[in-house]
């Protein structure tokens, strides 16, 4: 009698840390959701747009830049992205050449088309401010998910029923940012809002991505933000970056992204 | 007759925009108003103040297997004739002979740029250039050129021939950074022959470009008409028993043929970007000497060819981030020729062994306000400066403004004749440009 009811006590605990086994840890889910979201974001194969910048400063006055921009896609590592500046004219015909990798740090080439030169630039360039807006060049570069640690916070109901995913992004390595605090759409797999920290902590800036387009590669739905908006919380100043004319699917040639090409 | 091209130049750059109706045909180009100031120097014959209008234009055709790319520049100086120039710099047209674009055929004029230091370029030398402009940014000669291109891996191979020898640009003699002489037509070396004026001469050479992880590095070989170091003097001569005598006033640059094995390298090291570039050039010895101006001047009236040697620079670079988006990039390089004397160096460059600190400071504001600052020091010869101070911004989108300062301090040290950056001393002028983008 004694020993049925210690196997009772037994299977209980076991039955108890099986369930607390289970429950998975917020930096779990975290990656988790991270990898998922990577997922539903890869296979894009290659992709093209014009894109269009508007700066506007504390008094709404704006300005306005303008790029082209090309990805690829690669199996084995990272993306690899060329972007050419169209706007303002003194600039017009600069590319920059961004090698990215899913571990350490990108590589990266600037060509200046007044000396005809291919300059190596360091990575530590990627926390500058990308043509003086409110944007940084790692802000648009790919994010890589290896490069980050991730925690889920929680759940959120949005007000159409779609549930949003808060997520906390904190950067193994060099950063302009502490931490990010990510909201995803489950419905999309898509950043729909980040909070950047800045390096003391203290919230820099909020990026609002909206006018969200779905694309078909082959047999595959992928939500892409057609706008973001990047409020400087500090400063008062924005930046709205908006996608033009993109197309998913298109197949670059891998030598569109060698250094040569940028000549 | 100069004028009278850049006039038909400026008619083809209004025509310009018109001809941009094809998709596949992008174009860009500016117009600059340049002021130039120097400090007086008392004398009536040199011209203290420039006022200049400087054009360049672009069109790129890029379509399929086709490229054609013609860029070109010009200037016309209010003050001084003989600044004025017309030049191209790219016109060439690349056909890829395979889908992926591994193998190019390029046939044109065309510039290069292999430098990967800011300052000094050891390794930039297939271009002319047109010595009657900035000292740290000379303006270039497009190259005709014939070339193959193969792709593997992240690497290139180019293999060039050119046919021509293009001239170098010199400034006239009532310039402030010539140096006070009518510089006639530039002669090539070949052999005994020293009144060649016919510049299609076969040259020819390679390079190898890499990237290894974290950086970037490049080989080359060349074998040439050298560009930079000529001997500036006559062939003119007769040899009295005593020593040379000139026979002419006229003042020749003389060029030889050259063989360069070079390289670059380039390694990001965390934040820092380590830069590197070595060359050695070998004169060919069956190439006869001529009677050197300065060794005139000097008295010792001896015939010369360049000397054998070596050059290398090195720099560094660092970025920094300061009052949340502003830039500050501050560099180091140091540039020496080796493998020669003291005497062979100071004439074979202005920056024999030198050192060069900067920074640059970018604001990264709507107008890209934009300081820079650069002080280079001679660490051979005595008391040679150059300190140099920039500011530049946008006006507008398509306009934009550049100024700045240049000192040079570099005193003659014997009486006889300039040596180098002396030819330079108190040469400093104050600058302002004014560009409209279109």
């Amino acid at each position: 009698m004694i020993i049925r009811k210690y196997l009772l006590v037994l299977a209980l605990m076991l039955s108890f840390g099986t369930i607390l086994s289970a429950k998975e840890s917020p930096a779990a889910k975290g990656l988790r959701l991270a990898k998922e979201l990577e997922v539903a974001n890869r296979g894009f194969v290659g992709e093209s747009s014009e894109m269009e910048m508007i700066l506007i400063d504390a008094y709404k006055s704006k300005t306005v830049r303008q790029m082209t921009g090309k990805t690829m896609e690669t199996k084995s590592d990272g993306d690899k992205s060329l972007m050419v500046f169209q706007n303002p004219k003194d600039v017009k015909g600069t590319k920059m050449l961004t090698h990215t990798h899913k571990k350490g740090d990108d590589d990266q080439w600037l060509f200046l088309p007044s000396l005809r030169r291919v300059k190596r630039i360091s990575s530590r360039s990627k926390t500058s401010s990308f043509m003086g807006s409110e944007f940084s060049y790692e802000d648009l570069g790919s994010q890589e998910i290896d490069k980050y640690h991730f925690k889920w916070i929680k759940n959120i109901k949005s007000k159409k029923g779609d549930t949003h995913y808060i997520l906390e992004r904190r950067p193994k390595q060099k950063s302009g940012y502490s931490k990010m605090l990510m909201t995803i759409s489950k419905k999309m797999m898509s950043a729909i809002k980040i909070d950047y920290y800045d390096r003391k902590g203290d919230l820099l800036k909020t990026g609002v991505f909206g006018n969200f387009k779905q694309y078909k590669v082959g047999d595959k739905k992928i939500y892409r933000a057609s706008l973001i908006e990047m409020k400087n919380i500090q400063t008062k100043k924005a930046s709205v970056f908006t996608w033009k004319s993109r197309k998913l699917g298109v197949k670059h040639r891998s030598r569109d992204f060698n250094k040569k090409s940028l000549k | 007759m100069k004028k009278d091209f850049f006039f038909l130049y400026c008619i083809i750059l209004n025509l310009f925009p018109n001809l941009l109706i094809a998709d596949d045909l992008s174009g860009q180009g500016e117009v600059r108003v340049e002021i130039r100031n120097f400090l007086e120097d008392q004398l009536d014959d040199t011209i203290d103040r420039n006022l200049s209008v400087f054009t360049r234009f672009e069109t790129t055709y890029d379509v399929g297997p086709f490229k054609h790319v013609l860029r070109g520049f010009g200037r016309v100086d209010g003050h001084d004739d003989d600044r004025s120039i017309i030049a191209l710099e790219d016109a060439y047209f690349s056909y890829s002979l395979d889908e992926d674009g591994e193998y190019v055929l390029l046939g044109g004029y065309k510039t290069f740029n292999w430098s990967t230091t800011e300052f000094f370029h050891p390794v930039d030398v297939i271009n002319s250039k047109n010595f009657d402009s900035d000292l740290d940014n000379q303006e270039k000669k497009g190259e005709l050129t014939l070339e193959f291109e193969i792709s593997f891996f992240d690497g290139v191979i180019n293999v060039f021939y050119f046919p021509k020898f293009e001239e170098p640009n010199y400034p006239g003699p009532n310039s402030r950074i010539g140096g006070g002489y009518q510089i006639e037509r530039a002669v090539t070396i070949n052999g005994e022959d020293t009144t060649s004026s016919q510049y299609l001469t076969p040259q020819y050479g390679a390079r190898v470009t890499q990237t290894v992880a974290d950086a970037d590095l490049s080989l080359h070989y060349l074998n040439h008409i050298d560009r930079n170091f000529p001997i500036i003097g006559t062939n003119d001569y007769i040899n009295s028993g005593a020593g040379y005598i000139a026979t002419t006033s006229e003042v020749v640059p003389f060029y030889y043929k050259v063989q360069q094995v070079g390289g670059t390298y380039q390694q990001v090291l965390s934040d820092w970007i380590l830069k590197f570039e070595y060359v050695n050039r070998s004169f060919d010895v069956s190439d006869v000497e001529v009677l050197s101006i300065k060794s005139i001047l000097a008295g010792s009236a001896k015939l010369q060819r360049p000397a054998d040697h070596s050059e290398v620079a090195i720099g560094i670079d660092y970025l920094f981030h300061i009052f949340k988006k502003c830039e500050l990039n501050v560099f180091a390089e140091a540039a020496s020729i080796l493998n020669t004397d003291e005497e062979a160096r100071a004439e074979l460059s202005l920056f024999q062994r030198d050192v060069m600190v900067g920074a640059r400071l970018a604001i990264n504001d709507v107008m890209g306000r934009e300081f820079s600052f650069n002080l280079v020091k001679d660490l051979e010869r005595k008391n040679e400066t150059i300190i140099n101070f920039s500011y530049n911004q946008r006006v507008t989108d398509n306009i934009k403004l550049n100024s700045g300062i240049r000192y040079i301090s570099a005193p003659q040290k014997i009486s006889l004749y300039k040596e180098g950056l002396e030819a330079f001393d108190e040469d400093g002028y104050a600058y302002f440009h004014l560009t409209r983008f279109f």
